[in-house]
């Protein structure tokens, strides 16, 4: 099941006006990421769950005129697998695709909604946010987890780890820090607590 | 601003006014200029610039650097996509270097378990929009303020008794906001042919390792294009001096024929420089030359870290190979890198032992907090002319 990225941008061009090398044209938003999946099921990399998180439109300037491509990078939940996949745009050609197991992938919007309405709907994070109802807002942070040791819960896992904060940027010290594991769907608190130096 | 730092401003002011920027034909710097403006959040709005900045000397003696840039909200974030440099007025433009990007910020934590990598695998993560106080008096807020445009002065560039020249810059920088941290990526063009790459990092420390000492690595990669970008050659620049050479020193300069990874030693002040096949009127070859500005070199032994064990790499050209951690993938294709288009790499370091600077305390519940921001640690390298020019930069 993939979702697009909402990275792929719409591209607001005046009627007439030549695309932006490094943008991709409307049509090509729609052409790219067919290209791209269809490329994936022929190979049979299309499996599970599967993100779209991160496109960029480079040039190959070892040519001339320098020739237009889209590097797309895919996240497969099935083996935490990044797919690599590059296409040719005046053609819609995939050129390249290369699979990387385990290398540092963003979380596609999708990903981060997930994660956000798991962790504010879990218990414990509502019990330690009404400490802070006085809050007119409560916004969440997310970043990548990058689960290195087999030791610890969410090795090789699709982690998101979220942060609580006021909208002044202000982290919230009585909220723990979550890691929603997105490969599971649990969400754990505080795994490192302890860990750090003490002063 | 109080009137006294004004009044101290004034012939900074003065000096700054005689700098020139002329926009290129292709420049839409400013604001209200085409490409119109994409929605902010959501959405990556990638809008490409061009900035001629001249920089004043003596009569004839001008130079002047041509900068094509490209930003990308979040990602690729601020890259500069082509460099140009003019020894003089009456000189031809000469391509110093095509795409230079910061490919990876590569953030381990010493618990041996937290590591992060800020622009390879991002979270929730946007361009800040800037405001005049980033900007400064000398500052421009370029692309509804994703970029910061300054010229800064730089210090004496060159003196001698009486005789005496203070160096100028053009900044282009931008900051990624990354959840906890801003990372401020800045590219620097200066008035005698050098630029410098640097990342400086600052916010408030990771939640849970508050007061863990962990690392910052800008891991960048440089598309050189020394004057004939189809025709550099890279070579490892050391200088040896040991006990029983009694004093004496001397300089080797090795090529390098096969793309792979260069340690820098200390005591070697080693260097990488990329050689055209152009030479200066001195009948001197004219290269570039990398100069580490480094604190120490980190090795990181987690999986997938081997992209760590050089701190300098060298690839040939290939458009699609742009991620740094991958560069152990890259060389083991055992290429050429002699005589073509070269890409070099280099990581630079720095290293974050959280201090009461930093702004942490333990509240009244025993629970760790931060008030106040972590001071900005830079990291980066210089590029310095070799033989560019055939006698000194903006010199009489």
């Amino acid at each position: 099941m993939m979702r697009l990225s909402a990275f792929v941008a719409l591209a607001l061009m005046l009627p007439g006006d030549p695309p932006q090398p490094r943008e991709l044209t409307a049509a090509e938003q729609k052409a790219v990421p067919a290209a791209a999946e269809k490329a994936l099921k022929d190979r049979d990399l299309w499996k599970g769950k599967i993100y779209l998180t991160n496109s960029e439109v480079v040039l190959d300037e070892s040519v001339k005129p320098p020739q237009r491509y889209a590097l797309l990078t895919f996240y497969r939940y099935e083996g935490n697998l990044a797919i690599l996949v590059t296409v040719r745009l005046d053609k819609i050609t995939v050129t390249n695709v290369e699979s990387r197991p385990h290398m540092p992938t963003s979380l596609a919007p999708a990903e981060i909604a997930e994660a956000k309405k798991m962790a504010r709907e879990h218990p414990e994070i509502q019990k330690a946010l009404l400490r802070y109802k006085h809050l007119d807002k409560i916004e969440i942070d997310t970043i990548v987890a990058q689960i290195i040791s087999p030791e610890v819960p969410g090795y090789h896992h699709r982690v998101a780890r979220l942060f609580f904060r006021d909208e002044k940027r202000n982290y919230l010290a009585g909220v723990p820090m979550v890691d929603v594991d997105l490969t599971t769907g649990e969400v754990r608190f505080d795994l490192i607590r302890g860990m750090h130096d003490k002063k | 601003m109080s009137f006294t730092r004004c009044l101290l401003a004034l012939p900074l002011i003065a000096v700054l006014s005689l700098l020139t920027t002329r926009p290129g034909a292709a420049d839409r710097g400013q604001d209200d200029a085409k490409p119109q403006e994409a929605q902010k959040k959501g959405g990556k709005k990638n809008q490409s610039n061009e900035i001629i900045q001249e920089f004043p000397g003596a009569a004839g003696e001008k130079t002047a650097w041509k900068v094509q840039y490209q930003v990308g909200d979040p990602r690729p974030g601020l890259l500069i996509t082509g460099t140009w440099f003019k020894t003089g007025p009456k000189a031809e433009w000469f391509q110093v270097t095509g795409e230079m990007r910061l490919s990876e910020i590569f953030v381990p934590y010493n618990n041996g378990t937290t590591r992060i990598y800020d622009i390879g695998a991002q979270g929730e993560y946007d361009l800040v929009e800037h405001s005049k106080d980033d900007a400064g008096i000398n500052g421009e807020l370029l692309h509804k303020g994703l970029v910061v445009k300054e010229i800064r002065d730089t210090g004496i560039l060159w003196k001698y008794y009486d005789k005496v020249r203070r160096g100028q810059e053009l900044l282009l920088w931008a900051t990624i906001g990354a959840t906890n941290y801003n990372y401020l990526v800045e590219f620097s063009f200066r008035c005698d042919g050098s630029l410098s790459c640097r990342m400086g990092s600052t916010g408030k420390n990771y939640g849970n390792h508050e007061t863990m000492g962990h690392m910052h690595h800008g891991c960048w990669r440089i598309d050189m294009n020394v004057g004939d970008k189809d025709h550099n050659s890279v070579a490892v620049v050391r200088r040896h001096e040991t006990k029983a050479d009694k004093g004496k020193a001397e300089d080797t300069v090795t090529y390098l024929k096969k793309e792979g990874g260069v340690q820098w030693k200390a005591e070697e002040f080693t260097r990488l420089r990329v050689q055209s096949k152009i030479k200066n009127a001195q009948d001197h070859a004219i290269s570039y030359e990398l100069v580490p500005l480094r604190p120490g070199s980190p090795r990181h032994f987690g999986p997938d870290e081997e992209f760590t064990a050089n701190d300098f790499w060298v690839t040939p050209y290939k458009f699609e190979e742009l991620y740094y951690p991958s560069l152990p993938i890259y060389v083991k294709k055992d290429r050429s890198i002699e005589d073509t288009d070269v890409v070099i790499w280099y990581m630079s370091p720095a290293y974050h032992l959280p201090r009461d600077e930093d702004g942490i305390f333990v509240n009244g519940r025993g629970e760790m907090e931060v008030r106040g921001v972590a001071m900005t640690t830079w990291c980066g390298l210089e590029m310095r002319p070799r033989n560019l020019f055939e006698k000194s930069p903006l010199y009489p």
